[in-house]
């Protein structure tokens, strides 16, 4: 049915977005918790800084990440000098292209989580004995668990769809960072691949199609779980 | 020195408090106060939740906060428990899960304290359930469940009553005082109510505008007409203590003595010679110059006038009428202060049409 390439292009998305959204979910937390609790500049400076990706066309992000990871660039010299690693043209710059752009819709639903968990509770814990991190990761965290939920998943569903920022930052390289849309784009570039562009927008259709149902099935049953059957 | 002492003085925006509290262990305390008066401020500053601006707090001899030797015991480290208005269980848990997160965290495990305080609470049947559809009672009984298990020094139950209807507060009323008695533990019980705190305390603090404006006994405290305290709003009243005379069974009724007047009420259990607590309400006693005739009031007291407070935007006047050695406030329209021509140390006939018996 799928040929190698498109099969490697669909095996490539899976890993890229597992990888990115697992390497962003405790910085999310974090940032997200923040930017929920605490105010003044930092956090709102955090704030704009996070959600800047939301907003900037990908083109821009995926330049902006060339740069900064290039082997003269600040993070991208200092990766090489001291782990001896490169993220161009691989993978791992594709998984980082992904973290980034996803990473707001991520920080937004857990934020929403922490913005609507009533402090009380909290009060209640560290009465009975619970220190701040473990009334962190005791009650907050359980509580706000359909919010991480949904926005793993939206996360994961937006790594799949990126496009920009990747074919910016790391190129269109079959099997390293040739991802779906990416398979796509070149299948539409060149004559006589009109079948595989229709497979791999039939494909990506369903994978958008299955994320934002797993977000929605998840969310519901840890909500109910949770908070109880309420409306 | 008592084992127990809160003394503190705090700032929070224009709100300016100055406590000084002290009580021995095992006792039941009541603090009362209007809203706002600063009571629920003093559960924060125990708790650690809030920092007073300086003070001394010892809970069971030990030092909670000092701001002269710079104490401040974080609130998970200060053994509290602590029961609000709302119950604030963990959604997430069960209800056998949240009665030991704080057991968890402050004790180890004595399978027969578990079993009594859940006797005690009568949450047996309800252990395995989640929290979000248990009723109001039953959440704020595992609420009580919690903080208890965590081996509190001091149990602090703020409103813990608010919300529940009344035979659901009557419940919980009964377990608060058989906690104190099974469990030895002094119970700081936070209410608005009279009737609560009359049937729970042993001992009284009302707080007025972040200050102890009185502290005793129920008795001594009904005796210091700081009562004009409780008068808030419409519903004024005042309490007046009396014994039980004697139960009137042909006439289906009880006699109650005050300071030698006597007064009929509707008839009641307890028994002959004990002490009652009696509530009542401003506008349902009327005066009179001469004792009228052919009237179903069955209560006139003889008394005679110690203040008037008119209220001219509204037309009404309060009357303190001298009863006995006691005092009741009674709220007729300045319309009637004229015609009846009253004056102060003028000797009338307070007509009490409802009464309301309070406890003890």
């Amino acid at each position: 049915m799928l040929n190698p390439i498109e099969i490697e292009a669909l095996k490539l998305s899976g890993f890229i977005a597992i990888v990115a959204v697992s390497v962003s979910i405790i910085p999310g937390i974090i940032i997200a918790w923040i930017i929920s609790r605490k105010k003044g500049l930092l956090s709102s400076t955090l704030n704009m800084i996070v959600y800047l990706p939301l907003v900037l066309p990908p083109v821009v992000i995926g330049y902006l990440l060339l740069l900064l990871f290039s082997h003269n660039g600040l993070i991208g010299n200092f990766l090489l000098v001291y782990f001896n690693v490169s993220v161009n043209f691989s993978w791992k710059g594709a998984a980082i292209a992904a973290a980034v752009v996803s990473f707001p819709l991520l920080v937004r639903s857990i934020k929403l989580g922490f913005d609507t968990f009533d402090y009380k509770t909290e009060e209640a814990a560290y009465i009975n004995g619970a220190s701040k991190l473990d009334c962190f990761i005791s009650i907050i965290l359980p509580q706000i668990l359909p919010s991480i939920i949904t926005g793993i998943t939206l996360a994961f569903a937006r790594c799949l769809a990126e496009f920009g920022a990747t074919i910016t930052f790391v190129s269109n390289i079959p099997g390293e960072t040739q991802t779906l849309p990416l398979a796509l784009y070149t299948a539409t570039q060149i004559p006589g691949t009109e079948e595989s562009a229709m497979r791999l927008v039939i494909i990506s259709i369903i994978l958008a199609f299955i994320s934002v149902a797993v977000a929605e099935i998840l969310a519901n049953k840890t909500n109910k779980r949770i908070l109880g059957n309420k409306d | 020195m008592e084992s127990n002492l809160i003394k503190y003085e705090s700032t929070l925006g224009n709100f300016k408090s100055n406590i000084d509290i002290s009580f021995s262990a095992s006792n039941i305390i009541a603090i009362t106060g209007l809203s706002g008066s600063g009571k629920s401020t003093i559960a924060k500053i125990i708790c650690g939740l809030l920092k007073p601006k300086n003070g001394h707090i010892k809970i069971n001899d030990k030092i909670l906060y000092c701001s002269k030797s710079n104490i401040n015991i974080p609130p998970h480290l200060r053994n509290i428990g602590m029961v609000f208005q709302e119950a604030r269980l963990f959604s997430h848990m069960s209800v056998k899960n949240n009665l030991l997160y704080g057991q968890k965290r402050n004790s180890v495990f004595d399978q027969k304290k578990y079993d009594k305080i859940i006797k005690i609470l009568g949450i047996k049947s309800i252990l395995d359930r989640n929290t979000f559809n248990l009723s109001g009672g039953e959440a704020q009984r595992v609420s009580i469940g919690r903080a208890l298990l965590s081996d509190p020094k001091i149990l602090i139950l703020d409103e813990p009553l608010t919300g529940l209807d009344t035979p659901r507060q009557n419940k919980i009323m009964k377990i608060i005082k058989e906690i104190n008695k099974k469990l030895n533990i002094p119970i700081l019980f936070i209410s608005h109510s009279i009737e609560e705190i009359i049937f729970i305390a042993e001992k009284i603090i009302i707080i007025e505008n972040g200050r102890v404006a009185a502290q005793g006994s129920i008795e001594e405290i009904i005796s210091y007409k700081k009562l004009s305290y409780f008068n808030s709003g419409n519903t004024s009243y005042s309490l007046i203590k009396g014994i039980i005379h004697k139960h009137d069974k042909i006439n289906v009724n009880t006699i109650i003595d005050i300071d030698g007047t006597k007064l009929i009420t509707k008839p009641i259990s307890d028994k002959v010679n004990s002490t009652q607590i009696i509530k009542l309400f401003s506008k349902d006693i009327s005066i009179a110059t001469n004792i009228p005739k052919n009237i179903s009031i069955n209560n006139i007291l003889e008394t005679k006038i110690i203040k008037i407070k008119k209220f001219k935007t509204s037309g009404i006047a309060e009357i303190s009428l001298r009863l006995g050695k006691q005092e009741i406030i009674s709220e007729i329209t300045i319309f009637s202060l004229h015609k009846l021509k009253l004056k102060i140390n003028l000797k009338v006939f307070a007509l009490v049409k409802a009464i309301s018996l309070v406890g003890k």
